[in-house]
């Protein structure tokens, strides 16, 4: 059956064009050729390109994934600093809270004459050095106090009395302590004279 | 000379700048060009263009020939890419009449026989341009040409398999279309 249809097909070679058709092929072509540059020889460097394109291809997409895989080492190392960075504020923050609060506490616990522990600021100022001048300890007390209680302590030196100020006379320090009906103003007196020199910039450790 | 050794030698001359071997080339190959062309598109006017510019197209990119198939069956793909394209581009079922240009060889001397003949070959002609142009090709290659299903395949770029599906079907079809003549 293939056989029948296949030369029943091949009728289609005996069609022929014109004789002469083919006589003038070759001189119609050539004058066509004849607007054609050269055949392209493929010596220039461009043409080097389609025949290494896949080693081309090959080093940049090897690049871009370089550059993703830095950028996301970068991202992730940006990430890891900011999670340190929130750890640390966050460590700092737990710490100054509950040093703020122990203060508090203890601060409160001297308004309300219970029973006193020694308070923290009290604690470091004594035990920063008996040597220094009482002066240069209540400075430094006053730049805790500010920095931790975050309070005006001029408000707490005028309103009540049990505040942690030295006595000028007696030279020691007044923890919590009901002040005296005498020593009350010359110690806000003093507290006023040294928060005043606080508030104007000449507040300095020693 | 060997044929294939022989168009190496000219291609190489080609590529070296020498026009003249093109076209001995040309020469060599013009009619089978020619005749891919034509029984494709059926169409005298359309083949001449076509077979022109499968020649020029080979001569300006014959730098990219590689030899590793002959120089013969690098133009024939060109051939058959070109006129694949034209038939994709101006439709491939455009009203026939057997073209004025052509002659039918040994016509028989009596005109009522001619015209029967004539006829016949309106029939053939219709009923391969109502194929698809890639099996079109197969059965220009594989039947018209009588190539091995290797070489069609080297020549379409496609799988043997493949140019035995698409010549199963195109035989089909004309067997239908031509049901009265087999």
């Amino acid at each position: 059956m293939n056989k029948e249809i296949d030369k029943l097909i091949k009728l289609k070679l005996e069609e022929k064009p014109p004789k002469e058709y083919f006589e003038n092929y070759r001189r119609n072509l050539e004058s066509k050729l004849a607007g054609v540059t050269a055949p392209g020889k493929i010596n220039g460097s461009y043409n080097l390109l389609p025949r290494f394109s896949f080693v081309f291809n090959g080093v940049l997409l090897a690049l871009l994934i370089f550059l993703g895989g830095l950028i996301y080492a970068q991202n992730q190392q940006i990430k890891s600093l900011q999670f340190t960075q929130e750890e640390t504020q966050n460590s700092i923050y737990k710490y100054l809270s509950s040093l703020r609060m122990r203060i508090e506490s203890e601060m409160s616990a001297d308004k309300t004459g219970g029973n006193v522990q020694t308070p923290l600021i009290y604690n470091r100022i004594g035990q920063v050095n008996k040597k220094r001048s009482a002066d240069s300890q209540f400075t430094e007390f006053l730049g805790y106090y500010y920095k931790f209680y975050g309070a005006n302590p001029l408000e707490i030196g005028r309103n009540s009395s049990d505040i942690f100020v030295r006595s000028p006379e007696s030279d020691r320090f007044l923890m919590g302590q009901k002040l005296e009906k005498s020593e009350e103003n010359d110690v806000k007196l003093v507290l006023s004279a040294k928060i005043k020199t606080f508030e104007e910039g000449g507040f300095s450790y020693e | 000379m060997p044929i294939a050794r022989e168009d190496f030698a000219l291609v190489k001359k080609v590529k070296s700048g020498d026009k003249n071997a093109f076209c001995e080339l040309v020469e060599k190959y013009k009619e089978r060009v020619y005749f891919v062309a034509y029984r494709m598109t059926s169409n005298h006017a359309d083949a001449d263009d076509l077979s022109q510019e499968a020649f020029i197209k080979a001569y300006q990119s014959i730098g990219s020939f590689r030899e590793k198939s002959s120089f013969f069956t690098w133009l024939y793909r060109i051939t058959i890419n070109i006129t694949i394209n034209h038939l994709k581009k101006f439709g491939r079922n455009r009203p026939f009449e057997l073209d004025e240009n052509i002659r039918i060889a040994n016509d028989p001397d009596s005109p009522e026989k001619t015209a029967q003949r004539r006829e016949l070959h309106e029939q053939i002609t219709k009923a391969i341009n109502s194929l698809p142009p890639k099996e079109r090709a197969v059965v220009e290659l594989a039947i018209l040409e009588d190539l091995p299903h290797k070489q069609v395949a080297q020549i379409l770029g496609c799988m043997e398999k493949t140019v035995s599906w698409r010549l199963f079907r195109a035989r089909k079809k004309l067997k239908e279309k031509l049901s009265l003549y087999v």
